[in-house]
Order: C-alpha cells, then structure tokens, then sequence
C-alpha cells in the first residue's frame, strides 16, 4: 500500500480552507463589527502572546493567541483581518521563538486555517441564526450561538487534526485514528482556548480594549498548570531515555554491554513501528519506554556474564518492576522480548509490543548497512527467525522505507 | 452609628455565599510545598460587587467547613484565625468599595467602579496579608516586617490576577449566573493540571529513587548514599536559604550525582585496599559519564553541574576537571561538602565509618581549600538539628564476606605514600 501523498493532502487541505473562507463574503459575514482601530489592537495583542505555547502532554502545542484570534472572529472580524493577523503572529513569535525548524508552509496553512474558520463561523451564523443577549441593559452582550459553536467545532476538533494530518509523515494507516487521539490530546487546552474566546467576546462590549488583557488571566492561569504537567511529563520520559545508557559503552569510558545509543535508536524505530501497526497512543508509550529500558538487565548482572536473552530480558523486567511499579506494563514487555515463545501469537497485550522490540533491537544491532542487498535479505530472514511475526516484521520494513527508500529497491 | 449602617443580609444570599466561598476554598490547589492558591478571593471581591459587603463578610464562614477538614493540629485555634482573618479582610475591601461607590455615585461596571473594585481587592489584600504576616511572625522568629516583606511577590502576583477574574465574573454574573461555567472551564482545567502535576511528580520522584535503588542495589557499601547525600544536601540548602526551585534541582542533582559509577567495575570500587593509578583513573570518569548520561533531562539542566563538579575543589586540585572555587556554584559546593560527609559517615570496603563529630572536625579542617567554610557550617547546622547519625550497621555480618574492614583513613586508600592530592574521597 503507497505511502500518503503529503503534499497532495496539504493542496487538498488547502483548497478546501480557501473555498470556505470565500463563504463569509457570499454569506455577508457576521452580524457584528469590528472597527480597524479595533482590529489593530487585536493583531497586536495576538502578535504579543503568539509565543506563548500552551503545552500538554500527548497533545499538540496551540499558542495562546488562537483564543484572541478566535475572540475576533466571534466578533465579526474578516477573513481578509484574521488571516492577516494570524500571519503576523506567527512571523512575530517565530522571530522571538528563534525555532530552526519553522517553514513557509507552516505560515500559509496557518492562515489558511483561520481564513477558514472565519468562513465556518459565518456558515454556523446561517445555520443557526440564534442571537443570546444579556440580562443587562448597560452591559448589551451579544453573541452569535451558530458563530460561536462553529469556531468551537473549528478549535476543538478541525485545529488538532489538521496538524495531526501535517504530521503523518507519509503514514497512511490508522490516519484516523491518529487525528483522533490529536483531537483527544488537546482535551484540556481546547475547551480553555474556547472558553477564553467565548468569555472575551461576551465581556467586550464592556470592557473594549482591556477585555484582552483580562480574558487571558484565566487562560495564563490554565496555562500555568498545563505548562507545570508538560514539563514534569517531559522530565519522565527523559528520564527514562536517560536511563537506557546506564548498560551502554561510552566513548571514552568503561566497556559496557550494550553499544552506544541503543536504547534510544530502538525506542525511536519502536515508536514508529508501533504507530505504523496502530497501536493506540497510552501503548505506544508503553513501546518507547520498554525499548528504551530492554537492555536493563544488564546493570544486575555481573559485568562479565554472558547471559541468554531470555535471562537478560528477565533481569530487566525485575529491575524495572524494583524501579517503580507503575512501569508494571513496561517490566511485562521487557522481560518477554527476551521470551516470545512463552506468549500465544495473538497476544496484542504484551507479546506484540516485545516482538516490536526484539524486532527493533535486532536491527540495530545485525543490520548495519541495508544498503547491501545481501545483507538485506540476511537482516530480513534474521527478522522472521527471531521475532516470528510477520506483521511486525512488515510493519518494520515500511517505517525503513519511509525512513530511507532502502527496501524500496526489493 | 456614625451615619452609616451595615447592611442586611437575606437567607438565601448568606447561604449562597457561604457555600461559593468554601467551594472555592474546597476547590484551593497547591502549587508547591509552601504556596496554595485558592479562588475563595475572587469569590469575594465578586460578592462585593454583586451581593454588598455585608454578604462577603458572611460568606467568610465557608471557610470553617474546610479548614476544620484539612487541619492537622490546633483546629479550633486555626478555624478561628481563619474565619476571623477572612472576615475583617472582606470588611475592609467591602465596605472601601460600598462607600467609594456611593460618594461617587457611580455603579459597576462603569470605569469609575472598575477602578473602585481595583482598590478594594487592594485594600482586601493588604489587611489579608498584613493580619497572616503578624501571627506568622508571633509564632516564628522572624521579626513582622521581614514576614509582610516575603509575602508581598504573592500579593503583587495575586492582586491583578484576582481583580482580573473577579470583574470578569461581576460582568458574566449581571448578564447571566450560567455564563460563570464559561469561566469555570479555565479554572477547572487550571485546577485538573496541577492536581496531575502534583501525581506525576510523586510518580517521577518514585521513578528517579527507584533507578538509583536499582544501581546502588549490587554495591552493599554505598546503598543508600545517594539518598542519604540528597536529603542532606536538601538540608543545607534550606539553612543558606536556597530558593525552592534551586532546591528542589538540588535534591534530584544530588540523588543522581553518582549515576555516571553504574560502569566502574565493582571491583575497583570496593577493593579494600589502595588504588592504582589506573583504576583511580577509572573511577575519575563518573562524574562525565553521569553528566553525558543525565544531559538530555532539560528540567536538570541548571543543576547538572552538580554531576559534574561534584568531585572539584575549591583550590582546584579536584578532579576530572581540575576547576577552581569560582565556577563552583553555591548548589555544587553543598553537594561536594555532603557528598564528602556521607563518604567519612558511612562504612565502605576500606575503613568504618567516622562519628558525626571526627566528619565535621575533617570538613572544617579541609574547609578554604577543598570545601566553602560557609557550607560546611550549615552543614553542622543541618546535622545538629536532625540529629544525623552515621551508617555504621549490615544486615549481618554475612555481608562483610568474614572480612574485617580496618579502622584506617580513606587517605590511606588512596595514597599510603602521601603523595596524592585528593584529601577525601567519596
């Protein structure tokens, strides 16, 4: 089956943004305004806080300044103005991100994403044209329900899955799988970025320019707390990743078992050939770090043991159960990638993340140059011999293909 | 009295307000181990603006459900504190607000009373703080105006945040109560985060001690001694008054200042007798090996130092790198001097442990060329006021494979000719 054709799916993609932005001007957009003073002060205000990353764990990074964004277009502002401000948003916090990896594209389908959802929210204004004003008469709030439930929509589901899809990297299987669990991941600083937007639009008849600063304290506030869970999840699985080189060698130290970096190469090849077999995130991570911890055994043993891999796997399951027992399903993997025979084939639990590992680990260790095609069909036939199951070994060949076109000659 | 009088306060808004506030105050997080942040000021100053400052002032008995919940000791003494405290900080900032808005005839949410609410939550602030910080300093040393001064970087963050929230919810409560739940949703994630915040942390401090187990698990001698370095490190750091954050590097630098020995052979370190140059040699590339390890955790990142220079002296005669005094941060020369303690307080392969006193009288004698004086006398501090005890015992003599351990100095161990630089090692 042919890889995803990302840049046909981006052209697609956007098309398909532009088409739905032309929408706002054929449904004469939004009932209210706003004032070019007023839009000038949101671009500036958007540019300010478009550094400011609202990070979580397994979810996709959105910067806090959708939520101003989306405020103007609940607001009425055009798809022409948001567009715009997107873009200067993005330039501005690029500059004073410094991120090496940040492209051209990214800025287009950037602003093709919020020309689009200004379009959607006049869509939902037509669909549903109920208006909600306040009790107030001072205070006049009023807010397009159909507006404000398709800039939502447009947040909480259309942004995490069009990065997602940004992201396949080629990968067509369980696409939509993936962008489901991108939509599940932003489950907290969705809704927040949305309540951000709808609470700022409510308060500015009121509060004009200073809505801005006082709709963001609460989201700064989420943010604090998400920013605190991301960092401290970041720190575990470092950790992890850091623990694989207590087996290793190191340039210019002791000899050590196991060859420098291992750990980390496996976890990495593990990662993608668990995706590539579509196995759900919460076991992915569990792949990555039983791969990263596969070679742990080796720190009980004595240093001139020579064990068999099924001792070895075993000494790594207890040493990762003695670590913590929360890494139970990690110390499960770990000991049975040494021992495939003791679980059925079927077994999608346990076995099939250890055959994904004992699949990787081989690799590294016995494919050295798959550039050779002798050495190819070798490493392939090891694979089969010692792992057994063919749709991991399959699985594993793609990611490469992917990887580096070298199986692609076969 | 005086022209003025407290306002009533009807039933069914006493009972609301009480029940907002000790939801806020149920519903309070902690950040970290000394600050916790609750939304029962935000409440308040909304109660002000929409209920009057008599409702406030009841709606302060919230709080005794929750604080009779949570307290440890002395209940009754801190439910009366609190509710007390709470209720003449809401009298302040109330009745500042109701009597400002009066004189000036205006109403909220008009620009005038905005700026009115901003006063008031000020005013509220400041006798809040100014009435915690005088029984603070009556129940601690610390003299009053040095407690208010250390409390004001939390009113400076605390009083923008709250006006800001609190005049966002006045604003969605006069169009409709049900638009607080758009409110709601930040705060309730903000909330959920930290609470995950506060369980993944557990979980990676089990992680981080359960892998040094995990190491120090072959080696009888030195179990336990990364442990034991980096709650005494804590200590130190607590006497010289490091900041939490630093601190709380320090603790997991220390506990993992030894990681990089998972290669040097068993052997070498626990051969009883004295070291070639070449195992020597072999044991000076832990702290590298550590650091080349632990380098890619970027929340240790401003404390890898510790990895790293954990065997350097002041005069620069330590090792691997051979640095001096001036690239040693205060968080490394705590370690160093811990590091070394542990080593002279504990039983190793060569020699028993040194009482407490025979440790320190070897730190201060060392202190200026190898150790910071001013650490090591908070070291001596930190040990007198818990009571440290060195780690002389095995679980049986089984352990000592039948072998006696002599009563010597580890600078035996390393140089019986005398010429090695190294005075302590660890």
């Amino acid at each position: 089956m042919k890889a995803v054709n990302a840049p046909l799916l981006r052209g697609v993609l956007t098309l398909a943004g532009l088409g739905l932005g032309v929408l706002w001007w054929q449904l004469d957009g939004l009932d209210q305004g706003l004032g070019l003073t007023e839009m000038l002060i949101f671009a500036v205000a958007a540019a300010i806080v478009e550094p400011l990353l609202i990070r979580q764990p397994r979810g996709l990074p959105i910067s806090v300044s959708v939520a101003v964004i989306a405020t103007a277009i609940i607001l009425g502002a055009s798809p022409v103005v948001t567009a715009a401000m997107a873009g200067v948003a993005w330039i501005v916090g690029s500059v004073i991100r410094k991120d090496p990896n940040l492209k051209s594209q990214d800025l287009l389908g950037r602003m093709v994403a919020v020309w689009a959802l200004t379009g959607l929210a006049a869509v939902g204004q037509t669909v549903m044209p109920y208006v909600w004003r306040g009790n107030d008469p001072q205070v006049a709030s009023f807010l397009s329900i159909g507006a404000t439930v398709a800039v939502s929509v447009g947040i909480l589901v259309g942004l995490p899955a069009s990065q997602a899809l940004a992201e396949t990297q080629g990968r067509r299987r369980h696409l939509l799988k993936r962008v489901w669990e991108a939509v599940v991941g932003t489950r907290l600083a969705g809704p927040t970025i949305v309540a951000t937007a709808v609470l700022g639009a409510l308060v500015y008849p009121v509060l004009g320019v200073w809505t801005l600063p006082t709709m963001l304290i609460p989201l700064l506030a989420a943010r604090v707390g998400l920013q605190r869970l991301f960092v401290s999840d970041r720190a575990y699985e470092q950790t992890i990743r850091a623990m694989s080189r207590l087996p290793e060698r190191f340039d210019d130290g002791p000899v050590g078992p196991v060859p420098r970096g291992h750990g980390v190469r496996v976890g990495q090849l593990a990662r993608e050939v668990a995706l590539e077999v579509g196995l759900p995130a919460r076991r992915v991570t569990d792949v990555v770090r039983a791969a990263h911890l596969h070679e742990l055994g080796h720190i009980e043993l004595e240093n001139d043991a020579d064990p068999t891999a099924k001792q070895l796997a075993a000494a790594g399951g207890r040493v990762v159960r003695q670590v913590s027992s929360q890494l139970e399903p990690v110390a499960a993997i770990v000991e049975t990638h040494g021992d495939l025979q003791s679980v059925p084939i079927d077994d999608d639990e346990v076995g099939l993340p250890a055959r994904i590992i004992a699949a990787c680990c081989v690799l590294d260790r016995y494919g050295p140059d798959l550039g050779e095609r002798s050495q190819r069909e070798e490493t392939v036939v090891r694979l089969v011999r010692d792992v057994g199951d063919l749709t991991v070994v399959s699985a594993l060949l793609r990611v490469l293909d992917r990887q580096d076109g070298a199986w692609a000659a076969t | 009295m005086l022209g003025y009088s407290i306002g009533r306060v009807s039933l069914v808004a006493a009972v609301v307000s009480i029940l907002a506030i000790a939801l806020a105050e149920a519903f309070s997080v902690t950040i970290r181990d000394d600050i916790q942040v609750s939304l029962a000021n935000i409440v308040l100053v909304v109660l002000f603006i929409v209920a009057g400052p008599a409702a406030a002032v009841v709606g302060t008995l919230g709080v005794v459900p929750v604080v009779i919940f949570r307290a440890t000791d002395r209940w009754g003494l801190r439910t009366v504190f609190n509710t007390g405290q709470g209720a003449v900080s809401a009298a302040a900032g109330g009745y500042l607000y109701a009597a400002l808005t009066d004189l000036a005839q205006v109403e909220f949410p008009s620009a005038a009373a905005i700026g009115i609410v901003g006063l008031a939550t000020l005013t509220y602030s400041l006798v809040n703080y100014f009435l915690v910080a005088g029984v603070v300093s009556v129940s601690s040393p610390d003299p009053f105006l040095a407690t208010f001064g250390s409390m004001v970087p939390a009113m400076v963050m605390q009083v923008p945040t709250a006006l800001g929230l609190a005049i966002m919810a006045a604003l969605l409560y006069l169009q409709s109560p049900w638009l607080l739940l758009a409110l709601a949703v930040p705060v309730l994630v903000a909330r959920y985060a930290l609470r995950a915040f506060e369980r993944l942390d557990t979980s990676y401090d089990e992680l981080v001690h359960g892998f040094v187990t995990a190491i120090e698990h072959k080696d009888l001698y030195t179990r336990g001694h990364s442990e034991r370095v980096s709650k005494l490190s804590t200590l130190v750091a607590e006497e010289l008054r490091v900041p939490y954050e630093q601190r709380r590097l320090t603790a997991y630098a220390a506990l993992l200042h030894d990681v990089g020995k998972v290669g040097v052979p068993l052997c070498i370190i626990n051969k009883p007798g004295p070291l070639t140059d070449e195992e020597f040699a072999e044991i000076k590339k832990h702290p590298t090996i550590g650091e080349e390890i632990l380098q890619d955790i970027d929340f240790l990142a401003p404390a890898i130092a510790i990895v790293r220079f954990h065997h350097e002296r002041l005069d620069g005669k330590g090792y691997p790198y051979g640095v001096d005094g001036e690239q040693l941060s205060q968080i490394v020369r705590i370690v160093t001097a811990v590091d070394a303690f542990d080593a002279m307080t504990s039983t190793r392969s060569y020699r028993r442990a040194l009482s407490v006193e025979a440790a320190l009288a070897e730190l201060r004698r060392c202190a200026g060329r190898q150790f910071d004086p001013t650490v090591v006398e908070a070291l001596a501090s930190a040990v007198e006021r818990v009571g440290w005890q060195p780690t002389t015992d095995f679980a049986s003599e089984m352990h000592l494979h039948g072998r006696q351990i002599p009563i010597g100095t580890a600078q035996e161990r390393l140089d019986p000719g005398g010429g090695n630089t190294a005075e302590i090692p660890s």
